[in-house]
């Protein structure tokens, strides 16, 4: 086999890895389905195994863990934007609980899953590795967290033509406004400016506090400068050519997420956003189309929505 | 006359034993298990680390795993080679490398307990046979041409300096193709869409780690069929280091390409240093390792 070929086939493997949702567990409907939430009707969705994996090791780090990759499906599960879920009991076959004290979780296991081009996200949960004589999950209950803004049409502002308000001052909107959100878009350019005045401010406290005694409130002021040029040069540094570049004031934390869009409504897929204080940068793998809107995805309480789940007598790999 | 050979032989055979000594002082015991365990059978895995110990394992540079048997003690045959895979090539090696060569096999049975492996470690000790070390200076003064040294060639190694032109001119010549992917793609059975998502993912591969080579850059291009080929450093003209400041390669051992990034321009008479393995440079120690416990 010639080596491009050899190559191609490496990245079809990381690719099927990606797409991997043929387990037996996967066929298995959950037991229980879409509760009634809070607000308005409950979500049309059944949660079902897609992928479970059991890293057993020696190590003390990474230890071992079981790694539950949900499916949903059903009615509402290809509006689901985000998704996380929370399981609150997982037995073995042998007796054993599999939960994870809090403080043993690793970070970021709670976090947002996207959903990806293909359909609905497939959220995971680690939990402690069963034990090594157990055939099958006796039980895995808890609730799937759905972000769906489709549902409520007040949870998404659209900024179109994104791109034209580059370098300009902050965004008017009253939409932004009324949820005292404020956006900036900047080039590389103005955020390499940012991170120039931020250093010079960073040495001008230097040089002021080295004339004189420093007193605590100087010295905190220095190292708040000295921080924020060292974060935006990070950001700088990591930032790409075609990637968005947003200044965001959100002092009530109303935003959940931030998306691009083309003018028929269709998603312009980023690989991901990178939050670093008030900064955050979509990454794009392509130049950003003139007519393309940002959408600003709001935390209403109609946009989310819970789905219990209780799957039971999962084979274990 | 019985004493007077006696110490004829006896430098040589010091000279003999420092390296076996070296080699019987290397011993091979198991650092880490790891069963990952997959409920799509196509990945997953059991990896165990190896450890070197022993006086001599600070002269091993490089080391080859030859597995002959691997079962768990419910009998289920972990290894299974395929009959046309080429041997795996050297992995370079030092006391300080974490994580350490690994074995991977398939999964143990899920009731399985332990495991055994036999089998054969190859150690590479270029202290064993100087010429496994090679000096070729002022290697930069004739870019796009191989370079000319006898023990590259005895090793069927070809080693091609090249010029930044030529460099991005073989690495784009050396890129599957859209049409590649798809028939690959298709002789895995994979869907068109899976088939268009790789084709995307090798777009964005190629933009992410298409760095263009700068002045700061060696280039090189390697061909090493018998994959005899450890390492390849640069040298100041005196043989000290040149340190590099990264280092990307692209391609396998019959075609690759490598760019080595220094902080500043290569001096015009930098040395290559090329490590290829010899014969006289290796040992083979045997592998025995009983009753792993299975994590």
């Amino acid at each position: 086999m010639s080596t491009p070929i050899r190559r191609s086939s490496l990245l079809l493997l990381i690719i099927f890895t990606a797409a991997a949702s043929a387990s037996a567990q996967s066929k298995k409907p959950a037991a229980k389905t879409s509760a009634a939430g809070p607000h308005g009707a409950p979500p049309q969705i059944q949660v079902s195994v897609d992928t479970l994996m059991d890293r057993r090791t020696t190590r003390d780090f990474p230890r071992s863990e079981l790694s539950i990759s949900f499916k949903l499906e059903g009615a509402d599960a290809n509006a689901v934007q985000s998704a996380r879920a929370r399981v609150t009991k997982a037995d073995d076959d042998t007796g054993k609980s599999l939960l994870v004290a809090a403080a043993d979780s690793k970070q970021g296991s709670e976090s947002w899953q996207e959903a990806h081009e293909g359909g609905a996200p497939t959220p995971k949960v680690d939990l402690a590795s069963p034990s090594r004589k157990a055939k099958t999950l006796a039980t895995v209950e808890g609730v799937l967290e759905a972000y769906m803004p489709s549902r409520d049409p007040a949870s998404t502002i659209q900024v179109e033509k994104i791109t034209a308000k580059k370098d300009k001052p902050p965004i008017a909107s009253p939409a932004l406004a009324a949820h005292h959100i404020r956006l900036q878009v900047l080039s590389k350019a103005a955020l390499e400016k940012e991170r120039a005045d931020a250093k010079a401010k960073a040495q001008a406290a230097q040089k002021k506090s080295k004339k004189g005694a420093q007193d605590g409130l100087e010295q905190m002021g220095e190292a708040m400068a000295d921080a924020l040029t060292s974060m935006l040069e990070r950001i700088f540094l990591t930032a790409g050519e075609n990637d968005l570049i947003l200044k965001v004031n959100d002092p009530d934390k109303k935003i959940f997420s931030l998306g691009l869009a083309a003018p028929d409504g269709s998603a312009i897929h980023s690989y991901g956003t990178m939050d670093l204080d008030s900064y955050r940068v979509v990454r794009m793998f392509e130049p950003i189309p003139p007519n393309a809107s940002l959408l600003v995805r709001l935390k209403t309480a109609k946009s989310f929505g819970q789905v219990p789940f209780s799957l039971v007598n999962l084979k274990l790999p | 006359m019985f004493l007077r050979r006696g110490r004829a032989i006896a430098p040589l055979m010091l000279l003999l034993a420092s390296p076996l000594r070296a080699a019987d002082d290397v011993k091979v015991t198991t650092a880490n298990v790891e069963d990952q365990r997959v409920s799509d059978e196509r990945f997953g895995g059991l990896t165990i680390e190896l450890q070197l110990t022993g006086a001599g394992a600070a002269d091993v540079k490089a080391i080859r795993v030859k597995v002959k048997s691997a079962k768990d003690d419910a009998g289920t045959n972990l290894s299974k080679p395929d009959k046309e895979e080429k041997p795996r090539d050297f992995e370079e090696f030092s006391k300080d490398r974490h994580p350490g060569p690994e074995i991977r096999l398939s999964n143990p049975r899920r009731d399985a307990s332990s495991i055994e492996v036999t089998g054969d470690v190859e150690l590479f000790i270029p202290a064993r046979d100087p010429s496994a070390k090679q000096k070729i200076d002022r290697f930069l003064s004739q870019l796009d041409k191989p370079l000319s040294n006898a023990a590259l060639k005895s090793a069927k190694v070809e080693i091609t300096p090249l010029s930044a032109k030529e460099y991005k001119a073989r690495q784009a010549s050396g890129r599957p193709t859209k049409e590649q992917i798809a028939e690959e793609g298709k002789k895995h059975g994979a869907s068109e869409k899976e088939i268009q998502e790789a084709i995307a993912l090798m777009d964005a591969l190629t933009s992410l780690g298409g760095e263009e080579p700068s002045e700061n850059s060696i280039l090189l291009e390697t061909k090493d069929p018998d994959g005899k080929l450890i390492s390849v450093e640069l040298a100041h003209a005196d043989g000290s280091d040149l340190h590099s400041q990264g280092r990307s390669s692209n391609g396998g051992r019959e075609l690759k390409t490598v760019k080595i990034d220094l902080a500043e321009k290569p001096p015009a008479d930098a040395a290559l240093l090329v490590t290829l393995r010899t014969s006289k440079s290796l040992v083979t120690v045997p592998l025995t390792l009983k009753e792993v416990v299975l994590p």
